[in-house]
């Protein structure tokens, strides 16, 4: 298992250096700047000075072949930038130097380290990510469990049209409708109109960070977005959920739990749902991991700044270190999710012989 | 002495988008106690509907009606909460495939232990030792560390002896056996009989052998019950049915087996294929594939399954028109096929 585990990590590790070298080559054009106009002189604008211009030059290594600029670029990666670098790259008034150039780069906008962006936005992302994950997780057991006992029943019909809903119609289109219905509206001077009085029942986007000593302001920003965020899941899961129990309740083995003796609950819930956990899990370390590399539609709907709305910014800005930085962090965190998923995989299916 | 197990006009039928089929019509039979009844017949006859019916694991689409007692009690109609107390305790069950049989997620152990800790007051060490006293009971070595094992650890024999210890687990008093030798190869179903004939003389228990295989019966069994398209053919000690079968589809069967057929060149097989339960033919179910049929098979009800005339005080029944001296000869002539065993 630990060797497996060891090997299985060294594998993601190369894997993680391919998509450095990927994105390398990706966005490298754009370091090479148009018609003999250096980028250096593009990233830092018109009133750049020109020991500025030359300090973006030696820094990004534009001076060199692109070989020993992916070189520099990994090398920073790996052991952090040097001092010389912070000196060359920070203004002088910055005291915190370490906050203007970190191991991915420093931002072409805003001159600030790309590593404390990441570390800014990433809580928003992996909020956002656990409280969807643990939504339609639970949404979609119950669900699915429920529609496979009760077949063809109103609620099982009921249940497939929301499904089919859900997986329907995008992220945006349910993000705006809950917005509106849900925050918008019942604060509006309409419904006051309506009703006589008004309430904030959700706050219209933006997050609100965890403060462990009351973690309801946190919880309440995150309802609408991860709800609308879990729909979409929960309506894949649901329909794999129901087919695998379907599947699963008239196997072999169920039918020798029930000649066992075994009550209608356990032998559900014991034995049919053991069976479709596994697929399952698979399923939702690869969702998960996906979900912390940002889930851009959800964080730009509801205004969540979050890894994926950065990465939109990044992106309208040019902006080639955030950028590249956001898709190797993503990257990592599906790898990361690939391995966990494989060494918990072979825990829970005893048939499956790591080596 | 009331017999074990009696079922008395048993009849089940599944609703389907089609129509209502009648899997079992109307059948009646009794099992003593450490005796072994075998059920036996073609695929569709239903005899698996009839091991389902007793034990109650039919869908919900099946409906049950008539009786089975088992010590006394009408299984029919017995709430679910009631009858899982039964279940497993006091009858048990195993089945035609053990390769999928067994929970695949859990050790043979853990299966084992909540099969014994369902219907029995014990704590975890206690159900521990017993598992380990029941696999070593149906012969499977060092049954301490087995037990910590997956069932796709073990090869289907032994995982049919896994089943088997867990259907005896509880002492029950009945023990149906589904075509239990069926998905095994030749050597391993030698032993698993072997096996079962054993452990009934040790646990006492009656059998109820499902079947297609006459030889199985030959080996094991005291009564048989012949059924076709969910009705009896024909029931009575197997000793008797071999020595004279009474109904032409019972000959068939007979014909039809390998070990008797030796010195001939071809088997013999019955023509034709089992009826649609669907819309079985009027009379005697049999009638489209039988040599002797005659106008009056094809009329319904069918014939009436009725003692055999010179059983000798002996409970042989059959249900079939044929006159009875066509009847002896033909009897006489299928038995005589026999080889000397």
């Amino acid at each position: 298992m630990i060797r497996y585990a060891i090997r299985r990590f060294l594998w993601g590790l190369l894997t993680l250096f391919v998509l450095l070298l990927a994105t390398f080559v990706i966005f490298g054009p754009v370091l090479q700047g148009q018609k003999g106009v250096s980028a250096a002189n593009t990233i830092c604008g018109d009133k750049c000075s020109p020991e500025r211009v030359h300090d973006i030059t030696i820094f990004l290594g534009l001076d060199r072949p692109w070989y020993a600029q992916f070189g520099t670029y990994v090398e920073r990666l790996v052991l952090g930038p040097s001092a010389d670098e912070m000196a060359r790259m920070c203004p002088q008034n910055n005291k915190a130097t370490t906050d203007c150039v970190g191991r991915l780069g420093q931002s072409f906008k805003d001159q600030r380290s790309v590593d404390v962006v990441i570390g800014e936005t990433f809580p928003t992302t992996l909020s956002l990510a656990i409280v969807s994950v643990i939504v339609w997780l639970v949404v979609s057991f119950a669900a699915g469990i429920l529609s496979a006992l009760r077949r063809g029943s109103l609620f099982d019909r009921m249940t497939m049209v929301v499904v089919l809903w859900g997986q329907a119609l995008p992220i945006y289109y349910f993000g705006l409708l809950a917005l509106w219905l849900l925050a918008f509206l019942p604060n509006s001077a309409q419904f006051e109109s309506w009703f006589g009085f008004r309430v904030e029942l959700f706050p219209i986007g933006n997050y609100e960070p965890l403060e462990l000593s009351n973690p309801w302001p946190w919880f309440w920003h995150l309802i609408l977005p991860a709800g609308t965020l879990a729909l979409q899941f929960a309506a894949l899961y649901t329909r794999m959920i129901r087919s695998g129990m379907l599947t699963a309740l008239g196997e072999d083995y169920v039918r020798t739990a029930r000649a066992k003796g075994v009550s209608p609950r356990r032998v559900v819930l014991r034995h049919a749902a053991r069976n479709v956990l596994l697929p399952i899990v698979t399923m939702t370390g690869l969702d998960f991991g996906t979900l912390l590399g940002g889930a851009v539609l959800t964080e730009t709907t509801f205004g969540l700044p979050g890894l994926g709305r950065q990465a939109i910014i990044a992106v309208g800005n040019l902006d080639v270190p955030m950028t590249s930085g956001i898709v190797l962090f993503a990257g990592a965190a599906i790898i990361l999710a690939n391995i966990v998923v494989d060494l918990l995989y072979a825990t829970l299916d005893p048939r499956i012989r790591l080596g | 002495m009331t017999p074990l197990l009696e079922a008395r006009d048993l009849r089940t039928t599944f609703r389907t988008d089609d129509g209502v089929v009648t899997a079992i019509d109307g059948i009646s039979f009794s099992v003593e106690r450490g005796q072994t009844l075998g059920i036996v017949g073609e695929s569709g006859s239903g005899k698996s509907v009839t091991s389902l019916s007793i034990m109650g694991l039919l869908p919900q689409s099946a409906t049950v009606s008539g009786s089975v007692f088992l010590g006394g009690r009408d299984l029919i109609g017995l709430p679910d909460a009631e009858l899982r107390k039964i279940r497993g305790n006091e009858m048990a069950m195993i089945f035609q495939d053990p390769m999928t049989s067994l929970n695949p997620v859990y050790t043979v152990g853990w299966q084992l232990e909540e099969a014994i800790r369902i219907h029995q007051d014990m704590n975890g060490s206690q159900a521990r030792r017993r598992s380990q006293e029941m696999l070593a009971a149906v012969g499977i070595p060092n049954p301490d560390d087995r037990l910590k094992n997956y069932p796709h650890e073990f090869s289907g024999g032994m995982r049919q002896r896994v089943m088997i210890a867990m259907a005896l687990a509880n002492n029950p008093k009945l023990l149906i056996a589904d075509e239990p030798t069926t998905a095994l190869d030749v050597t391993t179903q030698a032993q698993i009989l072997e096996l079962m004939r054993n452990l009934r003389s040790e646990f006492d228990s009656a059998i109820i052998m499902i079947t297609h295989d006459l030889g199985v019966v030959a080996e094991l069994c005291e009564e048989v019950l012949v059924m076709y398209g969910g009705r009896v053919a024909e029931q009575g000690p197997v000793d008797r049915i071999f020595a004279q079968p009474s109904h032409p589809y019972t000959w068939g069967l007979l014909s039809s087996m390998p070990s008797r057929a030796q010195g001939r060149d071809r088997l013999t097989s019955i023509p034709g294929s089992p009826p649609s339960l669907l819309y079985p033919p009027a009379g005697c179910r049999f009638n489209p594939r039988c040599t002797f049929v005659s106008d009056a098979c094809r009329v319904d009800p069918g014939p009436a399954l009725r003692q055999v005339e010179d059983a000798g005080g002996l409970d042989h029944r059959f249900a079939c028109h044929l006159d009875a001296a066509t009847r002896v000869a033909e009897a006489a002539r299928v038995a005589g096929q026999e080889p000397a065993s």
